[in-house]
Formats: C-alpha cells, sequence, structure tokens
C-alpha cells in the first residue's frame, strides 16, 4: 500500500561561498546542488506505508569558509507549513578536526537543529500516513481506526 | 469522494441518546434522523440493533452525498461564523483536516473502508447520553426536555410539553438495555452525559459504578454541569477513569449569567470553577460550556478574558435555537458598539510564538481557540439583520416578558446598554 505524499524544504544559504548540498528520501539520491539562493526543495512521492527519512547532507564546508552555513527555515507538508515539521529533524554533524578531539562530551546529533553551521546531515523522520504523523506531532487527539 | 463541506464521521462512531431514551444520530444535529421516537428507542432495542437500523444507514449514505442535510445545520451555521464545528473536530480523530486538506486527508484516513459501507460493523465508540430532565435551573435558551423546572413552568402558562415523566433513566428495562449495550461495545472510547443537571440523576453515579465494576475504567468520561453543586466523592470517582472533562455551563460571569440561567448563582459557580481548576492534571480538566447570544454578548469579552486568564478552554456552541436569541436580532449599530471590545480582548491574548494546529480543547492551543472565539463574535456582531427580524424582536418581547414577570427580573437592570432597544421592542415588567 502506498500513499501519495507531498512536502517541501525551503533552504536558505549562509556565508560567502555558496554552500553545496545533496538530498534524498530514504537515500541521497538527488545530485549535488549549489545554494547560492534561497531555494525551495518540492517533493510529490508515494511512498510505502511505514517510516521514511529525508536526508540532507552538507560537505563543503573548509576552514576556508568558517561563515558557510545552512539554514533550513521552513517544512511544508500538504500545504501546511507548521514550526514542528523542522523542528522534528536532527542534525548529524561532522565536527572538523582537530577541534572536535579538543572538546568533551560533544553530542553525536542536535534533535531539533535547523541551523547546519559544521558539514554533515540533517534528517527528518517521518510515516506514511502523512496526515497520521501530522495529526500525533501536533497533538490533535483521540485518532479513531 | 464525499463533500467537504458536507462528510462528517460521527454516524460511523457517535450515539446519541436523547432524554426520553429515543436514539439520534450525533448530539449536534438539529432533529433526529428519524420521526419514530418510540419505536428508534433504548427501550425497545439494543445499540447496536439502532446503529444498523434504516435511519442510521441511510444518514450514513447521505452525508456522504453533496447535499446538506436539515439536521446539521447547526454546524453548518457555526462554520460559517468561523467557529470549529463539531463536525471538524469530529472528523480530526479519523485523521480527516477537513478545512486544511480534505481529498487527500480523506483518502488516506485509517476510517476511509470503514466509510464506504453504510452498515456498521461496530458499535459506536462515542455515546452522547442525556440523562433524563431533572434540572434544578430554568435558562432563558433552554426546554422543557432539558429542564424539569423548565417543565413546571410550561404546565403552569399551559404551554405545550412533551416531556413530562419520559425519562428513560427511570425505566428498569431501559436502563438494562443501556447498561447491557455499554458491555457489548468493547471499544468505547468516551460517554459525554448531559441532562437535565447530571449531578442530579441517581443513574449518573449508577452509570460510573457499573463502568468502574466492569473494569471500565480506560474509558474516557464527560459531561455538561450547571456548576451549582460541588460533589467531592464524585470527582474523586471520575478521577479513577482515563479521563474525564467536567463541563461548566457559564454564560457570563457578571450577573446577566443568573437572568439567563435563572436559579444560579454566579458568584457561587465561578467558586465552584475555581475548586475544580486546583485539580486539574493532565487527565481531569475543567471546561467553560457557553451558548453565545444576544442575552450575553454584551459582556461575552470579559468572559473570554476570564478563560484565558484561567487558562480553561471554551465549548462554545452560538444559539440557533429560540431563533429570537440570536446575536443578530439585536439592532445592527448596538452590536457594532460591541465589536472593538472583542478586538481588545483577542490583542489582550497573546499569540504563541509558532504556527500549530488546534482543535478541540487542548489547553496547549488556547491562544488559537480563544482568538477564533473573539474572531466568531466579531462574525456574529457585523452579520446581516435576519429578513424577520420585527417579528423576532417580538417573539423576544413577549418571552423575556413571561419569564421575567414570573420572577420578579427586569432585563433594564441587567442589561443597561441594551435600555433603548428594550424599550423600542415594548418591553415592560
Amino acid at each position: 500500500m502506498t500513499y501519495n505524499t507531498r512536502f517541501s524544504i525551503h533552504l536558505r544559504p549562509h556565508g560567502a561561498t555558496a554552500p553545496q548540498i545533496r538530498c534524498g528520501v530514504n537515500d541521497l539520491d538527488n545530485p549535488v546542488q549549489v545554494l547560492d539562493r534561497e531555494i525551495t526543495l518540492e517533493y510529490d512521492v508515494d511512498l510505502p506505508v511505514g517510516q521514511h527519512r529525508f536526508i540532507l547532507e552538507f560537505a563543503n564546508k573548509t576552514d576556508s569558509t568558517p561563515d558557510m552555513a545552512v539554514e533550513i527555515v521552513a517544512v511544508d507538508f500538504e500545504g501546511m507549513t507548521l514550526d514542528r515539521f523542522r523542528w522534528a529533524g536532527v542534525y548529524f554533524p561532522n565536527y572538523p578536526e582537530p577541534w572536535a578531539s579538543e572538546q568533551e562530551d560533544l553530542p553525536n546529533s542536535h534533535p531539533s537543529a535547523t541551523y547546519l553551521g559544521w558539514n554533515g546531515q540533517w534528517e527528518l523522520e517521518f510515516s506514511v500516513p502523512i496526515f497520521t504523523w501530522i495529526h500525533r506531532l501536533e497533538h490533535l487527539g483521540w485518532i479513531y481506526d | 469522494m464525499p463533500d467537504q463541506k458536507i462528510f462528517c464521521n460521527v454516524p460511523w462512531t457517535n450515539l446519541h441518546i436523547y432524554w426520553d431514551g429515543s436514539f439520534g444520530g450525533c448530539c449536534s444535529e438539529q432533529h433526529p434522523p428519524h420521526t419514530e421516537p418510540e419505536r428508534y428507542n433504548i427501550r425497545t432495542m439494543s445499540v447496536g440493533e439502532w446503529y444498523n437500523s434504516v435511519p442510521m444507514t441511510s444518514m450514513r449514505e447521505q452525508i456522504k452525498s453533496q447535499v446538506p442535510l436539515t439536521q446539521c445545520r447547526g454546524c453548518y451555521n457555526e462554520e460559517r461564523a468561523g467557529y470549529e464545528s463539531k463536525r471538524i473536530k469530529e472528523n480530526f480523530k479519523s485523521v480527516i483536516f477537513t478545512e486544511l486538506a480534505f481529498e487527500r486527508s480523506f483518502q488516506q484516513s485509517p476510517m476511509r473502508t470503514v466509510f464506504e459501507s453504510n452498515q456498521s460493523h461496530r458499535m459506536p465508540i462515542d455515546w452522547h447520553v442525556d440523562l433524563g430532565n431533572e434540572c434544578n435551573l430554568a435558562c432563558k435558551m433552554c426546554k422543557p426536555e432539558a429542564s424539569s423546572r423548565i417543565s413546571k413552568y410550561y404546565t403552569k402558562w399551559q404551554i405545550r410539553d412533551s416531556s413530562a415523566n419520559r425519562n428513560w433513566t427511570l425505566d428498569p428495562v431501559a436502563w438494562q438495555n443501556f447498561l447491557t449495550s455499554l458491555l457489548e461495545t468493547p471499544r468505547l472510547n468516551r460517554i459525554h452525559f448531559m441532562g437535565g443537571e447530571p449531578l442530579l440523576s441517581r443513574r449518573f453515579v449508577e452509570a460510573l459504578d457499573f463502568l468502574l465494576d466492569n473494569n471500565k475504567e480506560s474509558v474516557s468520561i464527560s459531561f455538561v454541569t450547571n456548576g451549582t453543586i460541588l460533589n467531592q466523592s464524585l470527582i474523586d470517582r471520575l478521577k479513577r477513569f482515563r479521563s474525564c472533562d467536567i463541563e461548566i455551563s457559564l454564560e457570563s460571569i457578571e450577573s446577566n449569567n443568573d437572568y439567563i440561567r435563572q436559579g444560579s448563582q454566579v458568584a457561587t459557580i465561578k467558586n465552584n470553577i475555581e475548586t475544580l481548576t486546583q485539580q486539574q492534571t493532565d487527565r481531569f480538566h475543567v471546561v467553560l460550556r457557553s451558548v453565545p447570544q444576544l442575552l450575553n454578548i454584551n459582556n461575552y469579552d470579559q468572559y473570554i478574558g476570564y478563560a484565558w486568564q484561567h487558562q480553561l478552554p471554551i465549548q462554545g456552541i452560538p444559539l440557533i435555537n429560540p431563533e429570537y436569541l440570536q446575536i443578530s436580532v439585536l439592532p445592527f449599530e448596538l452590536r457594532q458598539s460591541l465589536v472593538p471590545r472583542y478586538q481588545a480582548v483577542k490583542e489582550s491574548i497573546t499569540p504563541a510564538k509558532f504556527n500549530s494546529l488546534a482543535t478541540g480543547r487542548s489547553t496547549g492551543t488556547l491562544d488559537v481557540t480563544l482568538r477564533r472565539e473573539c474572531d466568531a463574535m466579531i462574525n456574529f456582531l457585523t452579520a446581516p439583520e435576519p429578513g424577520n427580524v420585527q417579528q423576532l424582536r417580538q417573539d423576544l418581547a413577549v418571552w423575556l416578558m413571561r419569564w421575567d414577570r414570573e420572577l420578579g427580573l427586569d432585563a433594564r437592570e441587567y442589561y443597561p446598554e441594551y435600555r433603548e432597544f428594550f424599550d423600542d421592542i415594548q418591553y415592560t415588567v
């Protein structure tokens, strides 16, 4: 059983040099994109019932581009732009060395982070049927099935 | 595909038992889906039989069509005024986002295959039960079927009253059928009790004890009370259920509450609300229940402010009947003069700093629902006057004078801002 699912992610680049990203649903299957301006990635996909992930990878930040970052400005599912959608994402940074080794207890992930200041992946897990996921995420109460 | 403006899941999930034991399709319906209250009655058939009766299968078919149902007029009216109607709230429980994405959410609803059939292979899981008409108040917008006190006045005034001696809960056969049907409903989710005043009905306590004795603590209980009675032992019993909402009817936080809800004392009710509010938990909630109408729109802005201050949700059901008590019966200029009050109270309710969906009575989104309540009142205050407004104003004067002469009240003392209007409609006591 599959359901058509529509969503979009609005991204904003930061820094003098444009960040490069790759993204996809359940896989990084889209080609590398140069984020030289704000863009909205739009998806209209048939997905089987169950858990899925939108993945965004940001990997071209270097010591010479310290101000480079990617911001998740908004996430829209089925025409609804709600803050909990973007806060449902988790950021898994690839901390730069040797800085990372000098820190204590760096977390592996940052739930609800929407500003990607290090290279790494931002993952948004959701489930299909999408409206049931939205219902639960927004705490809309009882669900009759 | 059903119609976004018409479809409702209630015929597959809800049950209504009226004060006389007759069955209904929904607690918000303007009339039941049949004209045979003796035939379709808990005295004569089980809930399961009712749920697959001709009126119910027919209602399911109609609600999937493109033609509005006459009994659903209340919800349609509320939606026009910007209210979240029962239809919209109930559809959310089937994961149908009626206003935001009807077609796509309907297609993905966990109940979609259930809706395909006009028969129901399941028992209703959300019951609305009227426990007769025993009541200690005589509210001006109420009717004898819901108030024994009004019934007494109707008898005195020789107005036809169909409610006399027809409280179904006093019939042992009907009561036993009700209890048996409860046990036959393993997935029962919620029972909502109404009266009369449920706290005056011995059957209310009996029903709660029956549920507890039969390990039905997983049921969610809600009931509407007029707030005049505080029964702590009953409250302690209610706390044993999965959740409980106490919905307290209050029309105003000022003295006109007592003018509308005749026999009540607003100070006592507010004290009782505060006592109950102090006991709130994540499973035990207090809800304010109102009927926005001509007799409370003069200071309903304060009521919304009170709800915000106490962080209490409002379950408002705008008055439809009697028509002469609708807000639109007030002169347009008088209504216009009230609008700034609602704009002011709306501005005083700070919106949350993030976007979220809001439905029902969640206190987490109280800012959204109370601001929506303000907008709905502004819509009522700016609506055109009905075509038959002169007749309605005459009816209003007759009705107010009948009650006020009987109970020694003078509307002009409660509503100084309406004094000129009352003179115009020749209200005298």
